[in-house]
């Protein structure tokens, strides 16, 4: 794919990104609304009267219309301005600036390890498919998707953390003040969330890879006199990667959504627990800046994972 | 009748507020549940609690339940927020933890030479953490703004101040509007916690998160729903305190992470436990605290609203709770069954109306036969939709049904349940925790004042009742407001206005080396004379 076509794709995207978030927000928004609770009476505080509360209402910009509310929001954060906590007063790029490091920490780990450990067991069951190892395989995919995250989080912690003592039970550490700490703190975390990502990537490599390896040009590379091994690693792998990004990509999201209680679990101050938090208390200024955060990050990796698509598969670009 | 006082610290550590009560008096009044009112079960599960001698220095690593709202006292909106501004913010007048008492904090001593003037002596030499000289003037600055700023939210304990002046270099004066017995222990609160008034001028509506007054530690930093740590006020006016270095405090909403954390070693306190939690506790090796608290879990009624506005309903409701029972499948046994919201050794508690309410299935059927319901009647309740308040209900619905009464919980998220029954007025009732306040006034106030949010009713329960309450409020005798807040009490209780369950037991955890921790009545860890044995 020629840079300028790369270019074209990029901006195409970000074109079309602008409404994507407007729409995304709005309809985030529009369902805080729905939250049960009146955040006035939260922030009106203990032993308060009806009008204390119409007081918070008028103060916070309460009492304004909903669409006079979400225009002023989208206007400020068009400046830059994602505002502030309503209920801390913290200011919101601050939160999400602390927290998204040690959310995107743990998925990146999980994602290493579903990729390091779910394409060799997929492979290996891809070779001689029907066997014990490939039966293996195929109950370690089912149990590592049937098992709830949670569960196996709180096992890890009983297991590692409480018994053996090898690994921290809970918190987190900054990568970049403390980058081993960091990973030894991660790394319960980001197995129990790579569980399910183990297995299906190991799935879906070892479905893409037989049906590569029965495919006519195989084949005719096979009737070409090429040995097993190259056609195997050359082309076969070659094949399957485009699967792996899309099961990339879906993972990333996935993995992004079940932060929200694998930070519970580890008491991870990560991009889960301030939605969740922000949500349940309907502080909307930080339920608009995480998703709008979240957006941004899922549009972009999509965005890369389309231009590796170009890379592994020519035929991408001319479509 | 009014008798000048006058409170000097030199004088003994009662306040003159009691007319001559000593502490000592009031504690040998009392008998010996005063002295215990705080500290009633305080069980030490580990190891032994043999007090070695205090030692200073070192960091308590501690798990919190919840993130402070505001770190400003005077915008701050949740009881949980106390733990977290202790250690920051010393109070004009102190607290006695056993007997609820006012003391010396700032002011080291204060009068009231006419039922409408406060006067307090500012002691000299306290300085906030940023070098701000703690003195009458920085004193008028705090409450005026307490007083009269749009954000403040203790705006509402300040009602009875007219005006606030500063009558000498150490004495700020209260014109009060009217009398009011409970401005000690309102500026033993928030309102009465100082900052400083040049970074408050600073910060203008910035001041949240910052927090800068004269207290045992200082607030290094505060990431939100994280941690927040404190490091040692080397110029802390009172001597041989704080002996801890800092304090480190991670907030963890999920207590059984939070306890996780204590057991496994990454911290060494825990707070506001569950009694579920106590074997966990006990296997971990870990101390356990327990202490009494004015925390009651209680029903909320709207008395405005058919079948409530017949007394005789609301007295069934009162007589078909088996609190005793109620608290061994709650609580496992270990909070105090009540029917007054005061525990047993408060200066108010009425032992006249233990006793009542007794647990009579038979008598609250016969109560509704007489208020037109001989078939029995349908309550519905609205209850936060947690785990442990699914099992409350459960209990409760057994409870009634033997009675008749057919209670339908409404499971809303916590946070809704006010907006829900006090805001919209929906459902006839609701099931949850009062946090609890020093003064008994205070609770009057909160409940049953007509223009109280909570009182989802807005009206006056029981003819008489606001009048009480004044009176219970205006008393300046010992004796004489006791026995205000008793008539208040019995009013309250004969004429049902709300269903007094249980007060909720204050539940710690920590773990071996950590000494000289004592639980309090406000159920609000502090941790001034908490050190680290080796």
């Amino acid at each position: 794919m020629s840079t300028r076509s790369t270019l074209r794709l990029v901006l195409r995207r970000l074109v079309q990104m602008a409404p994507v978030v407007v729409l995304a927000t709005f309809v985030v928004f529009a369902l805080v609304q729905l939250i049960p609770g009146d955040i006035a009476i939260t922030l009106a505080g203990e032993g308060v009267s009806e009008q204390r509360i119409a007081e918070i209402r008028r103060l916070y910009g309460l009492d304004r219309p909903f669409l006079l509310q979400y225009a002023h929001w989208l206007g400020d954060a068009v400046q830059g301005n994602l505002s502030v906590s309503l209920l801390s007063g913290e200011a919101v790029v601050e939160s999400i600036s602390r927290r998204l490091p040690n959310t995107l920490l743990i998925v990146s780990l999980a994602l290493l390890i579903s990729m390091v450990v779910g394409i060799p067991l997929g492979i290996a069951a891809s070779v001689r498919p029907g066997s014990r190892l490939d039966g293996f395989v195929s109950v370690l995919g089912s149990l590592g998707i049937a098992l709830p995250g949670f569960w196996l989080a709180m096992l890890l912690v009983a297991v590692f953390a409480m018994k053996l003592n090898w690994f921290p039970a809970t918190g987190a550490k900054s990568l970049t003040e403390a980058p081993l700490s960091a990973l030894h703190y991660a790394t319960l975390p980001a197995i129990a969330l790579a569980a399910s990502g183990i297995a299906e990537v190991a799935r879906q490599s070892r479905s893409a890879l037989l049906e590569v390896m029965s495919s006519q040009y195989v084949r005719t590379l096979h009737a070409k006199g090429l040995p097993q091994r190259l056609v195997f690693w050359k082309h076969g792998l070659k094949n399957v990667s485009v699967t792996l990004l899309t099961v990339f990509g879906l993972l990333v999201n996935r993995m992004l959504g079940a932060t929200v209680v694998i930070e519970a679990v580890f008491a991870i101050p990560g991009m889960g627990s301030l939605i969740v938090n922000a949500a349940t208390g309907k502080d909307y200024p930080v339920v608009q800046g995480v998703m709008l955060t979240m957006v941004v990050i899922v549009i972009g990796l999509n965005l890369l994972i389309d231009i590796l698509y170009t890379l592994f598969d020519p035929r991408v670009d001319a479509r | 009748m009014h008798r000048p006082i006058d409170h000097t610290e030199r004088k003994d550590l009662s306040p003159d507020l009691t007319a001559g009560w000593t502490r000592r008096d009031w504690i040998a009044r009392n008998g010996l549940a005063a002295a215990s009112l705080a500290t009633g079960g305080l069980l030490l599960a580990g190891s032994a609690s043999a007090q070695a001698q205090p030692k200073a220095g070192g960091i308590l690593r501690i798990s919190a339940p919840a993130n402070p709202t505001t770190m400003d006292p005077s915008t701050g909106r949740h009881g949980n927020d106390h733990v977290f501004l202790f250690p920051v913010f010393d109070t004009l007048i102190d607290m006695d933890m056993e007997t609820l008492m006012p003391k010396p904090g700032i002011a080291e001593s204060w009068s009231q030479p006419d039922p409408l003037t406060f006067v307090l002596n500012i002691r000299q030499g306290v300085v906030f953490h940023d070098g701000t000289p703690c003195d009458a003037e920085a004193v008028r600055f705090n409450l005026e703004r307490s007083r009269t700023d749009e954000r403040s939210n203790v705006k509402i304990d300040l009602v009875s101040v007219a005006s606030i002046t500063v009558t000498g270099a150490n004495q700020v004066t209260l014109k009060l509007n009217k009398a009011d017995s409970v401005i000690p222990m309102t500026l033993a609160d928030r309102a009465g916690m100082m900052s400083s008034p040049t970074s408050l001028k600073k910060l203008g509506k910035e001041s949240d998160r910052v927090a800068v007054g004269t207290g045992p530690w200082k607030l290094v930093s505060w990431k939100d729903n994280e941690k927040l740590v404190y490091a040692r006020n080397a110029q802390y006016w009172r001597k041989g305190v704080p002996l801890l270095d800092g304090l480190e405090m991670s907030v963890i909403t999920e207590v059984n992470t939070g306890l996780r954390t204590v057991t496994s070693g990454q911290n060494d306190f825990i707070y506001l436990l569950a009694p579920q939690q106590k074997p966990v506790v006990e296997r971990g090796g870990l101390q356990l605290v327990q202490g009494n608290t004015l925390a009651t879990w209680q029903i909320y009624l709207n008395y405005a609203k058919a079948p409530l506005d017949n007394p005789k309903v609301r007295l069934a409701m009162c007589h078909a709770v088996d609190r005793v029972e109620f608290n061994r499948l709650t609580m496992a046994g270990l909070a105090q069954p009540t029917v007054q919201t005061l525990p047993k050794g408060h200066w108010a508690f009425d032992p006249s109306l233990e006793g009542t309410y007794a647990h009579d299935p038979a008598l609250a059927r016969k109560l509704l036969a007489e208020a037109g319901h001989p078939n029995g009647l349908e309550i519905e309740c609205f209850a936060a939709n947690d785990q442990r308040s699914q099992q409350r209900q459960e209990v409760l619905i057994e409870q009634y049904r033997k009675s008749g009464i057919r209670m339908k919980f409404i499971s809303v998220p916590a946070n809704e349940l006010g907006a829900k029954f006090m805001g919209e007025k929906l459902g006839h009732a609701a099931l949850s925790i009062y946090s609890g306040r020093a003064d008994p006034s205070q609770f009057f106030s909160i409940m049953f004042d007509k223009t109280s949010f909570i009182n989802a009713s807005r009206m006056e329960g029981v003819p008489g009742l606001e009048a009480a309450m004044l009176a219970a409020r205006s008393a300046s005798d010992m004796e004489d407001r006791r026995k205000a807040v008793q008539k208040v009490l019995r009013m309250v209780n004969e004429a049902a206005l709300y269903v007094p369950l249980i007060l909720q037991p204050e539940l710690d955890a920590m773990t071996a080396n950590v000494k000289g921790f004592k639980p309090n009545i406000l159920g609000k860890p502090r941790f001034e004379d908490v050190y680290l044995a080796s």
